[in-house]
């Protein structure tokens, strides 16, 4: 049980760690889904199904 | 103590869950600001593509466009093929500032400009030209 | 001035000749080499043989100028004639870089050479270049000479000739010492020129140059005319679409400072200036300049001049109109003093942000002493509000400007403003000021921002308002009066107002609008009341809002709470829902007042999602109206996020979803 105890403070630890790396964790994947999908648009590489997304403007002022 | 154990990892897993879901996160890029640079960028390469296709702008390796080859362009027009470089960079800088603000995170500028630097050039057209890592031009 | 320097390349390969020794059956030429700063000649024979002198041969070993050697160079013709004492050949050949015919004359008695190349059939060069004392000359002169023929006498790294060709004569006057005057008298077609990069490059230049340089005591006096009157130039940032410019001047050129003591420079579509200057050739840039000009067109002088290096900045897209004079002194490295007048000016950004027009100013500005400048405009708009007739007094410091207090014309009402100063340091410039706004009227200000049209007024305090490093701040709090009620708008920052992506932060405290007033703006469908809006840590990109904590609240206090029929049919519809048709179904259709208890709606904004909430739970939702009084009516919304974008094109529309009216 005390050993148990001390595999769970362990695991808390490292995930409690993880957890604090992630704050400052670029997420490369997730940045790099975005580019293809502003670069997709902008240089208008796939079919996008029809005319390009049209991004929603708010009504100006 | 089976049972412990299981319910263990199971609070261990639930503890790694926040890392998943935000791994699996997408980042945040339809922010006004961004659309309207998206727009400006897009209705801009169509004056820009030509001269990627010709070689006289090129793909930097820190993810801008640059005058490669001034003289591949009339000589009436390289001002404004200048112009439009300047343009293009100043929004593709832009854009690299309000995705890292978009999501909270202004640190992040400089990364996601690296990660665009290499996604530009991945997604180039064969036979426009990119700066490679030593800075040379290489023709695609 | 490169042009004359060029020539003595080729006019070495002939003074070569200089001594003859005749012997029998062969007359030999022996030279020393020769050898001075910026050119060499070695190994240099030329003999005369063959039967009857027919033969003549002249050798050069190595011919070296500046940077540029070429070796073997051939002077050669099988048919020479003695006549009266002087050589003569009509067919001859000259192996420089390429191979050929001349056609010369030498005489010894009179040391006089002619020599005439023929490249083609159009292009004739000749060369007359004379010897003895006291001193030589050199003439050359060109029919259609191939400018490009010259490439080899530049130097490296700069500008190349590749097209057109030249016509006149230039002329070298030289002693013991060296050149002692060049005259030039050039005219030029279809030049075309050109660097590696393509940066600086011109195309089917044609005009005039006339250069007259001598040696005097320090250095070399030079007087020039140049008129380029067609043809296009880029030279990074600039563009020349067509000829049109002149210029003439006079100066010296002692070691590498080139000086213009007097010039006169006319641009094309801009104007005129006189101008002064010394530029230090070898990369030291402009050492000091002068420069007076008056009456300059600023449509031009923008387009031409100006634009390309305001391409960064708010006036990177401006239509200039108006006149302009400029004085200006730069001295070691910096400007010392400028003094400029605009003339009916107009200065409009062509993405509508900002316009003045009329403008007439006068700013004699010193970087040691204190000057007073004076801009007045006689209108003008700031994001479409229109600015009226303005005089503004500055006092200029060097770059620190400061300016008393003064009022501007901004709709109906007037902007005062007191305390501004200016200042321009490394990080660039900064400003701030205090001030107020006199009444304007809501109607006005409405239209010009293309708002639904408002009543009341506007005015306020503005509090200090700061600017540095591409951000406004204003410390304080701003306060307006609209609606009957405050407006309180507090740290409002502004990040690059001028720049491709402006941020606005702000929060907003707006307390005792008048319902009445305000849903008869908007169009909303009468209300009564008083109400409470809040909005807090509001942050706009590109001027739209990203985030926000907004609440409406009834405010406290005892007043007439009514709501009409079709305002509770908008208000459903803000969250959505049909209540339009539920209270067309019911016996509330009858009734075209309600009274209510209270009002309440909340609007978190996170990543273009509205998260709603009311006045206070309800089952599965929040109570947006709590009825009170009778007829009294609720409003129970049950959809808590609804998309900003939606929630727009439903405030535009009315169109309704899931909010259901309670009818109690």
């Amino acid at each position: 049980m005390k050993k148990l105890s001390m595999v769970a403070a362990v695991l808390l630890a490292s995930s409690v760690s993880a957890c604090v790396t992630i704050n400052i964790y670029f997420p490369a994947a997730a940045a790099e889904k975005a580019a293809d999908k502003i670069i997709d648009e902008v240089w208008q590489l796939q079919n996008q199904g029809g005319a390009p997304a049209p991004a929603k403007p708010n009504e100006q002022k | 103590m089976h049972s412990q154990n299981l319910r263990l990892w199971v609070v261990a897993m639930l503890l790694w869950l926040p890392v998943l879901a935000f791994a699996a996160a997408d980042l945040e890029i339809n922010t006004p600001a961004i659309s309207s640079l998206k727009m400006a960028m897009q209705s801009r390469h169509s004056q820009l593509a030509s001269h990627y296709a010709s070689g006289a702008v090129g793909l930097t390796r820190d993810g801008l466009v640059a005058l490669r080859d001034a003289a591949l362009v009339p000589l009436a027009q390289r001002q404004a093929v200048g112009s439009l470089v300047a343009a293009e960079n100043q929004d593709r800088k832009a854009l690299y500032r309000e995705i890292a603000r978009a999501n909270g995170h202004p640190e992040w500028e400089e990364e996601i400009h690296s990660t665009f630097a290499q996604r530009w050039v991945q997604k180039a057209a064969p036979g426009w030209w990119y700066q490679n890592h030593g800075g040379a031009w290489v023709k695609k | 001035m490169r042009f004359l320097a060029l020539w003595r390349g080729y006019v070495l390969c002939i003074l070569c000749l200089l001594p003859i020794f005749a012997q029998a059956g062969q007359i030999t030429l022996s030279i020393d080499d020769i050898v001075a700063p910026t050119f060499h000649v070695k190994t240099i024979s030329a003999k005369l043989d063959g039967a009857g002198f027919s033969h003549f041969e002249a050798r050069i070993g190595e011919l070296s100028w500046r940077d540029q050697t070429w070796r073997n160079v051939r002077l050669s013709c099988s048919k020479t004639r003695l006549d009266n004492g002087a050589i003569r050949c009509d067919q001859g050949e000259l192996g420089l870089t390429e191979k050929l015919p001349v056609r010369f004359a030498y005489q010894p008695q009179a040391k006089v050479l002619d020599l005439s190349v023929n490249f083609s059939r159009d292009e004739i060069w000749r060369v007359r270049a004379k010897w003895g004392n006291p001193g030589w000359n050199v003439r050359v002169e060109a029919d259609n000479g191939q400018v490009r023929r010259l490439v080899g006498f530049l130097p490296h790294n700069s500008v190349k000739p590749t097209a057109g060709t030249w016509n006149g004569s230039i002329g070298i006057d030289g002693g013991q010492i060296g050149m002692a005057n060049v005259v030039a008298d050039v005219k030029l077609k279809e030049l075309a020129f050109a660097d590696a990069s393509g940066l600086h490059a011109g195309e089917k230049i044609g005009g005039a140059v006339k250069l007259d340089i001598s040696r005097g005591k320090a250095g070399w006096q030079w007087r020039g005319d140049v008129d380029w009157q067609t043809g296009e130039a880029f030279w990074q940032p600039l563009y020349f679409p067509q000829g049109g410019q002149h210029f003439s001047g006079q100066g010296s050129l002692e070691g590498d400072m080139l000086r213009v003591s007097q010039g006169s420079l006319r641009v094309a579509g801009v104007g005129e200036a006189q101008l002064s200057g010394g530029w230090k050739m070898a990369g030291g840039g402009l050492a000091d300049f002068d420069l007076k000009a008056a009456g300059l067109d600023l449509d031009g002088l923008y387009r031409l001049l100006l634009k390309p290096f305001l391409e960064k900045t708010a006036f990177a897209k401006l239509q200039a109109k108006g006149r302009g004079d400029l004085a200006w002194r730069y001295r070691d490295g910096a400007t010392t003093d400028f003094d400029l007048t605009l003339r009916a000016a107009e200065l409009v950004d062509e993405e509508g942000r900002f316009a003045l027009r009329g403008v007439d100013a006068r700013v004699p500005w010193s970087n040691v002493a204190q000057r007073e400048a004076e801009i007045r405009f006689t209108g003008g708009e700031v994001l479409h509000l229109a600015l009226g007739e303005t005089r503004v007094p500055l006092t200029m410091q060097g770059w620190r400007f400061t300016a008393p207090g003064f009022s501007v014309p901004l709709l109906d009402g007037r902007l005062n403003l007191d305390g501004f100063a200016a200042s321009r340091s490394a990080g660039g410039w900064q400003w701030n000021f205090s001030g107020g706004l006199a009444p304007v009227s809501m109607e006005r200000f409405s239209a010009a921002l293309g708002l639904p049209p408002m009543h009341g007024t506007l005015s306020g305090i503005i509090p200090a308002v700061d600017y540095a490093g591409g951000n406004l701040k204003v410390n304080g709090a701003l306060l307006f009066r609209i609606f009957d009620g405050t407006v309180v708008v507090k740290d409002l920052s502004l990040s690059e107002p001028f720049g491709r992506t402006p941020h606005l932060s702000a929060n907003l405290d707006m307390r005792n609008l008048d319902l009445d007033l305000l849903t008869r703006t908007f169009s909303f469908g009468n209300m009564q009341g008083r109400i409470d809006i809040g909005v807090d840590g509001l942050e706009m990109s590109n001027w739209h809002p990203v985030k926000f904590d907004a609440s409406v609240a009834s405010s406290p206090g005892s007043y007439p709470r009514k709501i009409s029929q079709g305002a509770v049919q908008n208000i459903s519809s803000l969250g959505g829902a049909g209540a339009a048709a539920a209270i067309q179904r019911s016996f509330l259709r009858f009734f075209e007042q309600f009274g209510y208890e209270r009002i309440g709606l909340s609007c978190a904004l996170r990543n273009g999602v509205c998260l709603m909430d009311g006045v206070e739970p309800a089952p599965h939702g929040y109570v947006i109206v709590q009825g009170g009084g009778i007829p009294a009516i609720s409003v129970i919304g049950y959809n808590r996020q609804v998309g900003w974008d939606d929630l727009l094109e439903r405030l535009k529309r009315i169109t309704q979803k899931n909010v259901k009216p309670v009818i109690q």
